[in-house]
């Protein structure tokens, strides 16, 4: 019971030094982190429908899985060559760093697309199967 | 290479710099000539012509695609072949060497330059080699410096294991992989040593590379997340790290995916289980340090036993899970060829076809000299020149070779991924192994030199013992004279840039005495010269040979066997187009190319119990090979037969494969019925039904009209039954050299008398009713 207390003690101590550390970061690398926690969302949501459902077209588990972790994965390495602490990072500039997050954004999303292979409304279907196609 | 670059042009160390820049370029020139011309020995010695079995089945894809075109090459299934199923091209075959190929054809074709097909498959090899001794330059500078990388470069443009796969006409998957993985291995180097996500991205898209060419892709997608974890071990985890790998594994499992062969093997098999879990540990050991940044050190005790014991609990579930799928499966999710390399005793226990191919034979010792020569003995040196100053990038080498080491030692197919790993160690101790030689005589030279002049200064310096203008300056000068004389190499003796009389304290530890280094030195050369001799005599002798065309030196002079061409040239001419033509699996890439006849069984040996139909019947008796025969549409069938000219990679030597893959599904194939005292013999102690067997009648078959005697040159014995005649087969073709031998199904008769039909109902039931184990086939 005792040692009960001293852990609830203990964690509440710990929630708090984390929001009040977190609260210190800048307010841009705070939409990275919305991002991710966003991308980290819709990958359980997506990992728990198809264990529900069943992997029924594995395409698209593998496109909604890999679309998610692959823009949360990018966004983070985003994150880490923007943050001003991160001494190893001071001579790389944001834009080449942002260029560069674009440029592999770019190239995964070209490759994702070849995933796609179904999608709910019919006329963003057609749009996504021709774009399919030129890819 | 930082604080040279910012010196103004036009001083003399810049100017130094850009003739070492100049010089080293042309070096590379040089090498990636000689990767070439190396190769080019079986050109020279017997013609322009595609090797061996593999390199034809990729020449005929070839072929296929720069005639129908890319979309019917991704669709294509392929009738020719495993008749009566068929064979889904598109979808299992490495697509990467074919569409190299057919780019450079279609290029070349579409500036005017028109070289045919065969000639540019014949040539990709060479040339690709060219490309992979650059990128071992690459990879090696990244590493260690310019001056190791030009070593490793020219190791690698020579070393015979590279050779054996790469001779010109020697069109198989490796010739290409081999670049992409050295290539591979330099970019994620590179985005380990800066940090940039656009390497990153390079990285994923070589890697996808990589994946198209070869299945050893494998290798790279574990050794990498092996490199990962070590760092983590080790304690080098930085952010460097995590943007090297986790790019690669999302970016890099989706481009795997859309490979057709390999599809959603990427993320199901168990040989990329382990890039997902060291994916999982990266993100986990992320989020660890970021917390620690962010908080106090009290804190972080308090949140770490949190986690944990949380933590725990949630990993034993996962790992509940995972094994539960895991062990559902009965291989534990590994592929037939990844389990023998872990446990190399399972393919001789389980699939025989695997432990038949003589490629996935552990190697001998010897063999070891024979294809990495003296970079044997380089290799420790440079693994301990590697932890002098232990890198990243040096660790990532360190690990490389040793797995390439274990896996060689399995299968002597995976000396090829050694050579390269070889090579950049022996680079790295031969560039280490010059510059203390060098920079000890020059030191002991300048010491010479300088011992009147030393005199004088010495008194003037030691009162400014610590003033940094006199240190610099004699620094300068001895650097400037070290590259003066060695332009090109890095130095890496900072030690030696302190002021003369401080260094002499210093470097009696650091500097040899004059002659041992000039001997060193000698000596070092004249092992790169012995390095160079045999490199050069195994590509000449040893590498070339087309193995489609053989020679023989005899006392009248150079023979030449074209006895293979012959046949499938025959073939092609006195046959129908659709005829089937049966062969054990060895000839049927050689048969759809040559021949353009449709085969059973061929090399791609995806379907046991095909080949061991086709076993079976080889190994039964006239009556019942027939009727297999018959019963797959088969017109024809090719056996080779070295008995008369002593070739020994004939059908009757690969004759205990066919009865131990046959009665591997067919049980009324006994191996101990063909066996004599524990060997296969096929003299007068041969046993009766190695004797009635189809393929000892079909090569055997009008044998003694050779030499009167029936004397086999191969088995060295003389044949046991030579009189026979042949029932349901007839003769239709025999090569000049008696090599290759084509027999005729003869047709059913028409009409069966009427006693042979009672009798033979008689004898089949009598027979039936004995019998335990039924033929299947009657």
């Amino acid at each position: 019971m005792y040692n009960k207390t001293i852990v609830c003690v203990y964690a509440q101590d710990l929630l708090c030094s984390l929001h009040s550390a977190y609260l210190a970061t800048p307010t841009n690398l705070k939409i990275h982190h919305y991002l991710i926690f966003l991308r980290s969302f819709y990958f359980l949501e997506h990992v728990s429908y198809m264990a529900l459902v069943g992997s029924f077209s594995f395409n698209s588990f593998l496109f909604g899985v890999l679309s998610c972790t692959g823009t949360a994965f990018l966004a983070i390495c985003l994150w880490i060559q923007v943050n001003k602490e991160n001494k190893k990072f001071k001579d790389l500039a944001p834009k080449r760093a942002f260029a560069d997050f674009v440029l592999s954004n770019l190239v995964f999303h070209l490759v994702i697309m070849n995933f796609f292979d179904r999608c709910p409304s019919p006329i963003l279907n057609v749009v996504f199967m021709s774009c399919k196609n030129v890819v | 290479m930082a604080a040279v670059e910012s010196l103004p042009p036009g001083t003399p160390s810049a100017m130094r710099n850009a003739f070492g820049t100049v010089l080293s370029a042309l070096i590379l020139v040089l090498i990636g000539v000689l990767a070439f011309s190396i190769r080019l020995f079986s050109v020279i010695k017997y013609e322009s012509v595609i090797h061996e079995f593999d390199p034809y089945f990729n020449y005929r894809v070839t072929q296929f695609l720069s005639k129908n075109g890319i979309y019917e090459f991704w669709n294509w299934f392929d009738d020719r072949t495993w008749y009566p199923l068929g064979r889904v091209i598109g979808g299992t075959v490495y697509p990467g060497l074919t569409l190299t190929a057919g780019t450079i054809w279609w290029v070349l074709n579409s500036i005017n330059i028109p070289l045919s097909v065969e000639t540019v498959c014949v040539f990709t090899a060479p040339v690709f080699s060219a490309f992979a001794s650059w990128a071992t330059y690459l990879l090696t500078k990244e590493v260690k410096g310019s001056g190791a990388g030009l070593a490793a470069a020219a190791l690698l443009a020579m070393v015979p294991s590279y050779i054996s796969r790469s001779v010109a006409g020697s069109y198989d998957n490796e010739a290409v992989a081999i670049f992409a993985l050295i290539f591979t291995f330099y970019l994620y180097i590179k985005t380990l040593n800066t940090g940039s996500l656009f390497y990153a991205t390079l990285n994923a898209i070589a890697y996808f590379y990589m994946v198209c060419s070869w299945g050893g892709y494998t290798f790279i997608i574990n050794l990498i997340p092996m490199h990962v974890l070590l760092c983590i071990v080790t304690g080098r985890y930085s952010p460097r790290l995590y943007i090297a790998y986790a790019p690669l594994v999302v970016l890099g499992t989706l481009l795997a995916a859309l490979v057709p062969v390999v599809g959603f093997n990427a993320v199901l098999t168990s040989e990329h289980f382990a890039s997902f879990l060291v994916f999982i540990i990266i993100h986990v050991v992320a989020l660890v340090y970021y917390i620690k940044g962010i908080l106090t050190p009290k804190m972080f005790k308090v949140a770490v036993t949190l986690v944990v014991s949380i933590g725990l609990v949630v990993c034993l579930i996962v790992v509940a899970v995972l094994v539960a799928l895991v062990a559902s499966s009965p291989t534990g999710g590994w592929s037939g060829r990844s389990l023998s390399l872990l446990d190399p005793t399972y393919a001789s226990k389980y699939i025989p076809i695997i432990a038949s191919v003589s490629e996935h034979q552990p190697p001998t010792w010897p063999s070891y000299f024979m294809d990495i020569n003296v970079l044997a003995f380089l290799v420790p040196a440079g693994i301990i020149a590697c932890f002098s100053p232990l890198s990243d990038a040096s660790s990532f080498v360190v690990l490389y070779i040793v797995m390439s080491v274990y896996f060689s030692g399995v299968m002597v197919r995976l000396m090829l991924v050694l050579a390269p790993a070889a090579c950049i160690m022996s680079g790295i101790a031969l560039s280490q192994a010059f510059d203390v030689f060098t920079g000890s005589i020059k030191y002991q030279l300048s010491s010479k030199s300088k011992d009147n002049a030393e005199d004088n200064t010495s008194t003037k310096n030691a009162p400014k013992d610590d003033a940094s203008s006199g240190k610099t300056d004699k620094g300068e000068e001895v650097s400037k004279e070290r590259s003066s004389k060695k332009g090109k190499k890095k130095e890496r003796e900072p030690a030696e840039k302190l002021s003369v009389k401080s260094k002499i304290v210093k470097k009696k530890a650091l500097v040899l005495p004059l002659e041992a280094s000039i001997v060193a030195l000698l000596l070092l050369i004249m092992l790169g010269a012995f390095y160079v001799i045999h490199c050069v005599w195994a590509a000449a002798e040893a590498y070339s040979a087309p193995s489609i065309v053989l020679t023989s030196q005899s006392h009248d002079g150079l023979h030449v066997f074209d006895d293979f061409r012959e046949s499938y040239a025959w073939l092609s001419h006195n046959t129908d187009v659709d005829d089937k033509v049966a062969s054990w699996w060895d000839y049927g890439y050689q048969t759809t190319a040559m021949a353009n006849r449709t085969v059973i069984v061929d090399n791609n040996t995806w379907n046991n119990t095909h080949i061991a139909t086709v076993g079976t019947a080889m190994s039964s008796p006239e009556k019942a090979a027939w009727e297999i025969f018959n019963s797959l549409d088969v017109k024809y069938v090719l056996v080779v037969f070295g008995g008369v000219i002593g070739y020994p990679s004939d059908d009757i030597n690969k004759f205990l494969w066919m009865v131990r893959i046959g009665g591997g599904e067919f049980p009324h194939i006994k191996e101990a019925d063909y066996l004599r005292d524990g060997q296969y013999r096929i003299d007068s102690e041969a046993t009766p039904t190695m004797l009635n067997c189809l393929m000892y009648k079909l090569c055997y078959y009008r044998f003694v009209e050779t030499d009167g005697k029936g004397y086999d040159r191969v088995r060295r014995t003389e044949i046991g039954k030579k009189y026979f005649k042949l029932t349901h087969f007839e003769e239709v073709f025999t090569s000049h050299h008696w090599m290759v031998r084509i027999y005729k199904l003869k047709p059913q008769k028409n009409r069966i008398r009427g006693r042979v039909k009672k009798l033979k109902q008689k004898t089949s039931s009598g027979v039936s009713s004995k019998s335990v184990k039924k033929n299947p086939w009657m």
